[in-house]
């Protein structure tokens, strides 16, 4: 039974053992670490990637195990996340893959992310066989000097052969993964990328706005020197739009922030984490959130594996940081995500957190907009969703 | 006159750093008025705030026992003086409360513009001086080239000055010996009707106000009446004493002497710096010589950042003039910033004192308008109108002249900078007056400026275009007319009369493009284009646009990133409340002090 944020009897004492719906596991390793990317993941390859996936592997079914009762409802998406799944050798994968698949209700979502020159058509196979539906592929850019910007070690071929894969993989549903604001991309190379990930024809297509952090920035400065990573944020503000509304108009239609899909091929484990529905987290820096709990395991693999693997049974929760919730802060979370998307939220939630005399300006200026009983940012609103969200989300009072 | 034979009232004259707390401190200890162990460095000092910027805000003053070399037990009485030209008036009176002066000169850097001026004062009221080079056992020093300046500087004899270390102690015990030797005890009336100088006072919340005086003629007693000069007010006099250093209780002050008084009054403004007490029943007929009011030279609004924190302003201007009948203040309602006080200080340290103590003290936010002086305005009608806030000025049409007030500085300044102060003198509008070399190294500059300028940023540039070795003082001169007008900044159409100025017409154009450059770097893009202008009258002289803000997005928001996002939306959240609406733009507040750093940034 999903729990909904918006349900105010998940903070009492007594409610039912709470359950989750969604599944995600983290898998952190990688054949090199790109400098752009911002989640937690380690460059581990040869013969170490082999003895640590083996272990990962076991520590996540493990971990699973241990949290049955979580998921003893049955899971309606699952997905793995990295870090580059698909750089695991293949037997762990589909071990991993085994033991999630129990708990799949029927007609799960599935979704494992992959990354160019890591998959192959018996891995595809070999996916789809043990339960796998879709596949989102990290593309980030068809052009190499691009690529190169991003500190991604991906070549041409390899973009390709991946594309050539996925396309002739009936039964998988398949999403590009690409990245605007790129220093060097100009809008006409922003437009190859476009049509270049049209033409590969994706279900799913994810329009990232490239964030600068401090470790990326460190690395332009190196490569580009300092005064490019600002040109290149300058830039793409115009662009932003461009491909926005070249992508809808060739049927993407766009239902979150960053996220485009054909009419029904939407992400359901994402949408999942827009409607407030709780999840559970598996494997090293993993957020769970269910109820008024949030915990996140460590960023590091290797206290993860001495968790689950070496560690006696007491010392599981060794370094897990927990966040305890109010439920004025998960109906705060609930407006947040939820206006992230085209449905919008309930307008009775969005009433219970929202300043009402921004709201009111907002609409007045097009960036909200009304349907019946939902509120939702408008495509205009969609674009500046954090200046309109500090303006009219009144923050939860400190628990 | 026997009574007087032992008691020495004097003051120490020193530029800031060259030692004057250090000093003090010293005398303290070898006298001991303080225990070793008690001691704390700056014991004179007492706010925080002093302690902080090591100057002396309030002046106070101390008693300490002396055993001189000639048997004889001296009561010394070290009155302190705050350093900064802002409060040249307290100086004044301090010294009207002394003898003599001990001119303390930092042995590396020599006499300052400050301490000249203050030696000067001290001379004009026949106060003997004991010029004292201090810190001679800094590797820096240059005691015979110090000395021959002063030498020059006051006319003493070149023997006359003492060489110490405050911070060793060297020499400090000659510096006692000299005080008690060199200083004449005080002259008055014992036995006639008492007078006494006021030159300092101090609120507690407990005891009411506590008048720092130097009784010249006859005595003050507890449970006595007294009475005001200025205003004519009577009060019950709670308790009389000296500091040693800390209130210590006595039967009487007399003739003389240098103490505190425990008036019975509620309201500093009652009892005003510079005034005299005497005695209800058998009051003095006439008043102490040198009572003025405390002129206000600088003006800016203060408002709440936050609208309902008002009434707390109000209250905490109030609490601040107990103790500082310096400070001005009355009611002000800008468009852009709401409802605030238009405030009058001495000069800018004590509106930055002001200002920092309402903060730090009262734990407000604030927002501070561009500084401001005091105006005359001579409308056709031949009227003419003071006005010290640029929103009140009348409209041009109307104004047949503009009088601004010029100020009479004198800068000391190494000779290989005089050709920079001079540039700078003059791109400031000012007139030269004189100029003497007060030894081949060191000259003295004196220029009539508009205080208006210096007001902005003359200081600061002063300071860099010397290499910090220049220094300044300065006096209200007269008011002279000039070519000025008023400047308007303009937010989306609308005029803030928060930002508005008032400068010569010839540098309205640089200043109006500065502002309007510092302004669009501060104002965060907001969803539609903002356009800043300056303009004078309805001419617009400079303009600027903030773009709007085309893309704001956080791209990725998944099951690892919510607690992040939210509370980095309720970071972003709050950072909004802290701006100001203009009509329907959100400006940040140290927007309005763009002008004040329009100077720092040449």
């Amino acid at each position: 039974m999903g729990s909904s944020a918006a349900d105010p009897a998940q903070g009492r004492a007594h409610a039912a053992p709470a359950t989750v719906r969604h599944l995600y596991v983290h898998l952190p390793f990688c054949r090199s670490r790109c400098a752009y990317c911002d989640f937690y993941a380690e460059a581990v390859d040869g013969r170490r990637l082999e003895a640590t996936a083996s272990r990962y592997v076991t520590a996540l079914t493990r971990e699973l195990a241990e949290k049955a009762a979580l998921t003893a409802h049955g899971l309606d998406t699952v997905y793995l996340g990295g870090g580059t799944p698909t750089h695991l050798p293949q037997t762990q994968l589909r071990a991993l893959l085994e033991a999630v698949r129990p708990l799949l209700l029927p007609g799960a979502e599935v979704t494992v992310e992959a990354n160019p020159g890591t998959i192959n058509a018996a891995l595809l196979a070999a996916l789809r066989a043990v339960g796998v539906t879709r596949v989102s592929l990290g593309i980030q850019s068809f052009h190499r000097e691009l690529r190169a910007n991003l500190g991604r070690r991906v070549s041409d071929r390899e973009v390709r052969e991946s594309v050539r894969l996925l396309r002739a993989s009936p039964g998988l549903s398949w999403n590009v993964d690409l990245v605007l604001g790129i220093p060097g991309q100009h809008r006409r190379l922003l437009e190859a990328d476009l049509e270049s990930a049209l033409t590969a024809a994706p279900s799913h297509i994810s329009l990232y706005d490239l964030t600068y952090t401090p470790r990326y920035e460190a690395f332009l400065a190196r490569r580009l020197g300092p005064a490019a990573a600002g040109r290149a944020r300058r830039a793409s503000e115009g662009a932003y739009h461009f491909a926005v509304d070249l992508l809808e108009h060739r049927g993407f239609r766009r239902y979150e922030v960053s996220n485009f899909a054909r009419l029904g091929c939407e992400c359901r484990h994402n949408l999942g984490y827009w409607r407030g529905e709780d999840y559970l987290g598996l494997g090293a820096g993993a957020t769970s959130t269910v109820g008024l709990r949030r915990w996140k395991n460590p960023d590091s693999w290797e206290r993860y594996l001495e968790a689950w693997t070496a560690f006696p049974v007491a010392h599981r929760e060794a370094g897990v940081e927990e966040e305890p919730l109010t439920p004025e802060v998960k109906c705060y979370e609930a407006v947040m995500l939820g206006l992230r998307t085209r449905e919008g939220v309930h307008r009775r939630l969005l009433q219970a957190v929202a300043d009402r005399e921004q709201l009111d300006l907002m609409l007045r200026r097009g960036l909200v907009r009304e349907q019946r009983d939902k509120i939702a940012l408008s495509a205009g609103g969609l674009d500046v969703s954090n200046f309109v969200l500090s303006a009219i989300l009144l923050p939860p009072p400190v628990a | 006159m026997t009574q007087f034979a032992h008691i020495r009232n004097f003051s120490i004259i020193a530029h800031i750093d060259h030692g004057k707390s250090t000093l003090a401190d010293r005398i303290l200890e070898i006298t001991k008025t303080v225990d070793r162990r008690q001691m704390r460095e700056q014991l004179l000092d007492r706010m925080d705030l002093e302690r902080e910027r090591g100057i002396t805000i309030k002046a106070q003053a101390v008693r300490a026992m002396y055993h001189a070399r000639d048997g004889g037990d001296y009561q010394l009485n070290l009155i302190d003086t705050p350093g900064h030209v802002d409060f040249n008036y307290e100086v004044s009176r301090a010294l009207a409360a002394c003898e003599g002066v001990l001119l303390v000169v930092d042995a590396s850097q020599g006499i300052e513009a400050q301490t000249l001026a203050n030696t000067y004062l001290a001379l004009e009221n026949d106060l003997e001086i004991i010029p004292v080079l201090n810190k001679i056992d800094l590797p820096g020093a240059e005691p015979d080239k110090r000395a021959e300046e002063i030498v020059s500087l006051i006319g003493c004899g070149y023997d006359e000055i003492l060489r110490i270390s405050a911070k060793t102690g060297a020499g400090v015990d000659e510096v006692l010996e000299a005080v008690v030797q060199r200083i004449p005890p005080p002259k008055g009336d014992a036995e006639g009707a008492a007078r006494a100088l006021i030159f300092d006072s101090l609120y507690d919340v407990y005891r009411g106000v506590i008048a720092f005086v130097r009784v010249v003629d006859g005595e003050f007693r507890a449970n006595r009446f007294i009475r005001v000069f200025a205003n004519q007010r009577e009060s019950d006099v709670e308790e009389v004493g000296f500091f040693s250093p800390e209130m210590t209780k006595a039967d009487a002050l007399r003739a003389g002497e240098v103490g505190y008084i425990i008036t019975g009054i509620k309201d500093v403004s009652d009892l005003r710096v510079g005034d005299t007490l005497t005695d209800a029943a058998r009051p003095a007929s006439k008043p102490l010589p040198g009572y003025r009011e405390a002129v206000s030279m600088v003006f800016c609004g203060l408002f709440p950042v936050e609208g309902e924190d008002y009434p707390e302003l109000k209250d905490a201007l109030e609490k601040l003039r107990l103790n500082d009948a310096a400070l001005y203040f009355e009611p002000e309602t800008s468009k852009a910033l709401g409802f605030g006080f238009r405030c009058g200080f001495l000069g800018l340290l004590h509106m930055e004192i002001v200002r920092e103590r309402l903060e730090r003290e009262f734990d407000l936010a604030l927002l501070m308008t561009t500084p401001s002086v005091l105006y005359e305005v001579v409308l056709n009608s031949g009227e003419v109108v003071r006005i010290s806030n640029p929103t009140d000025f009348p409209d041009p049409n109307g104004i047949a002249e503009i009088r601004e007030p010029y100020i009479s500085a004198s800068i000391l300044v190494p000779t290989e900078f005089v050709g920079n102060v001079m540039e700078l003198a003059t791109e400031k509008r000012g007139i030269f007056k004189a100029m003497e070399y007060l030894t081949p190294e060191r000259v003295r500059l004196a220029y009539e400026l508009p205080l208006a300028e210096i007001v902005l940023d003359f200081f600061d540039l002063l300071k860099t275009r010397t290499r910090g070795y220049a220094s300044l003082d300065y006096e209200l001169a007269e008011y002279l007319p000039g070519e000025l007008v008023k400047l308007d900044i303009l937010i989306a159409g609308d005029v803030v009369d928060a930002l508005s100025l008032i400068c010569h017409k010839d540098k309205a154009y640089t200043l109006g493009r500065g502002l309007v450059e510092r302004l669009r770097k501060r104002i965060p893009r907001q969803l539609f284009d903002i356009a800043i202008q300056a303009a004078v009258g309805s001419r617009v002289i400079a303009r600027e646009t903030v773009k709007a803000l085309r893309k704001d997005v956080l791209a990725k928001c998944y099951g690892g990133d919510i607690s992040r996002k939210r509370k980095l939306l309720e970071k972003q959240r709050a950072g909004k409340k802290r701006m100001k609406m203009i009509g329907t733009v959100e400006v940040p507040q140290e927007a309005f002090l763009a002008v004040l750093d329009l100077g720092g940034q040449k």
